[in-house]
């Protein structure tokens, strides 16, 4: 050690290695959002059937000391029943998937979607919104040159507002269809021309989609939710030739 | 030696096809394997096996010996590395530990074949930034420094942005820092969330990435502390060997310490393999740590 020419050498070694180490840059991790919001997003569909299906995700995020939020409440509350998590990743995102079948009336509402409780973040968002209900029988009898009207009520408020809310409704025999929507609820009466129907005599399948959404949570909160619920009713229209006004009247059928 | 090479291209062609590569971003968890897991533990042991038996019977065969009995004793030497790496990447406490000497042992034993002289003969065990050469036969055991590896502690221990973790330390065998909630970008190559470097280890102190991250992160890590352990017992420490005693002051140099490239060779490689997921130590690290 002490004839003096190995460490010169070794010297230059540690100076390699430290000037190698200026290759190396500690960084704030840019793929973590450190102290932003909890993020929920949902879907809920609903028809006349009585199926529901809801689709959700969770980020708990991470909170300001750059750990995983604790979600308290684990489950997605739709329609008063609680949907688990159906998958849950490495860094604490959820995914939940809830589909069954209910009672036909399920379309009156209310529709009721509640986000998880995420510790350490505003209460968790929620929507509690107006159904949807064909007041026409589900068959109606029609006849040839008889313009189409369905009637439909909204039954009970949306609580928020709906950011976005639109209807549509289809039209479809075979291949040939009518597409007509608007956006905001839809009217009472709903009101289709003769010669717009996509066929002139026969079944025609109508479907009518009620589609809101909403985001709650402006900026500055720390739960941001995402909701998107749509109703779907239906009803099978029997074409009958012959003059308009001589129809024997809609089915009875509901 | 054509024959036993044509032998080494025909094992290589059965070799299964690596099972396992990294997924998307270094936060991911690895990609679901695509074959049993054996088959995967199949192809490391024979790579291992092959390098360390290539590895004896070249520099025999360069030597004017016989090739196929030091690339047997060599294999076997590889299978000893797999084994060590294999534990070091169990997420036990002292795994890293173990699983390092283990390999040191499996990379000795190539070492000794490529010397032909007896397997056990000659132990080159590393302890931290420290190699201690064992020599069975005369009991001696003679302390070197690695240069870099001191360099790499010396490093870790000035700079602020990392803290020196003695319990993960003692558990890998090796100097671990940890970063104080920052990840390590290195040559402006993408973050990552760990890193080892001339027998020491940097990870990312970053709680939101969760334990199970860190333990994959620290396990990955290990392995690649063993992949520079056996570069340098069996690749560069010879050519230490070689080239010290013709420079001025190299034999005194050398009778302290070791340079310690080893980590440089697959620095060396990365401009010819840019892609993080084709890099076969990568491949066996991400493997093994899953």
């Amino acid at each position: 050690m002490g004839n003096g020419v190995h460490i010169p050498r070794a010297l230059i070694a540690v100076a390699l290695a430290l000037l190698a180490t200026g290759c190396i840059d500690f960084v704030e991790p840019t793929e973590l959002n450190i102290g932003g919001p909890a993020v929920f997003q949902a879907s809920m569909r609903l028809d006349d059937n009585g199926a529901v299906r809801v689709d959700a995700s969770l980020d708990p995020g991470i909170d300001a000391d750059g750990l995983r939020r604790n979600v308290t409440r684990d489950s997605v509350v739709a329609l008063a029943r609680p949907i688990p998590p159906d998958e849950i990743d490495a860094q604490g995102a959820r995914t939940y998937l809830g589909e069954w079948v209910t009672s036909p009336g399920v379309v009156a509402g209310p529709l009721t979607l509640e986000a998880p409780i995420v510790a350490g973040v505003d209460p968790p968002p929620s929507i509690r919104w107006g159904g949807l209900v064909r007041l026409d029988p589900v068959l109606i009898n029609l006849p040839g040159g008889d313009d189409l009207a369905l009637r439909t009520m909204v039954v009970g408020r949306d609580q928020p507002d709906p950011l976005n809310a639109s209807w549509n409704l289809l039209l479809r025999r075979g291949d040939a269809f009518l597409r007509i929507g608007a956006n905001g609820p839809p009217p009472p009466v709903i009101e289709v021309p003769a010669a717009w129907l996509p066929a002139p005599s026969g079944v025609i399948e109508a479907e009518l989609t009620y589609v809101r959404s909403h985001s709650v949570g402006q900026s500055g909160t720390s739960y941001v939710g995402t909701f998107a619920a749509s109703v779907t009713l239906r009803w099978t229209i029997v074409r009958i030739l012959g003059e308009p006004g001589t129809a024997p009247g809609n089915g009875a059928e509901r | 030696m054509r024959r036993g090479a044509a032998c080494i291209v025909a094992l290589a062609a059965l070799l299964p096809t690596p099972a396992a590569a990294q997924c998307g971003g270094f936060l991911e968890d690895p990609c679901p394997l695509d074959a049993p897991r054996w088959v995967g533990e199949f192809t490391t042991l024979s790579a291992n096996a092959l390098i360390g038996g290539l590895t004896a019977g070249i520099l025999q065969e360069l030597r004017g010996a016989s090739f196929a009995p030091a690339f047997v004793r060599g294999a076997l030497g590889g299978a000893g590395v797999y084994a060590g790496k294999r534990i070091a990447a169990e997420r036990f406490s002292g795994a890293g530990l173990i699983g390092r000497q283990v390999a040191a042992v499996g990379s000795s034993v190539v070492r000794n074949a490529s010397d032909d002289v007896p397997a056990l003969d000659r132990l080159i065990l590393p302890v931290g930034p420290v190699r201690l050469y064992v020599t069975r036969s005369t009991g001696a055991v003679r302390p070197r420094i690695d240069a870099l590896a001191l360099g790499w502690t010396i490093y870790g221990v000035l700079e602020d942005e990392i803290d020196f973790d003695w319990s993960e330390s003692l558990s890998a065998g090796a100097p671990v820092f940890v970063t104080r909630g920052k990840v390590i970008d290195r040559h402006h190559d993408g973050q990552t969330t760990g890193l080892a470097e001339s027998g020491i280890v940097i990870v990312a102190g970053v709680p939101a990435f969760g334990a199970a991250h860190r333990r994959r992160v620290l396990a990955h890590e290990r392995v690649h502390i063993i992949q520079g352990d056996h570069i340098f017992t069996t690749w560069t420490d010879p050519l230490e060997d070689l080239v010290l005693p013709r420079l001025p002051g190299g034999n005194t140099f050398d009778r302290f310490a070791d340079i310690g490239i080893s980590t440089s060779v697959l620095s060396l490689l990365v401009p010819l393999i840019p892609k993080y997921d084709d890099r076969p130590w990568e491949m066996e690290s991400t493997f093994l740590a899953r």
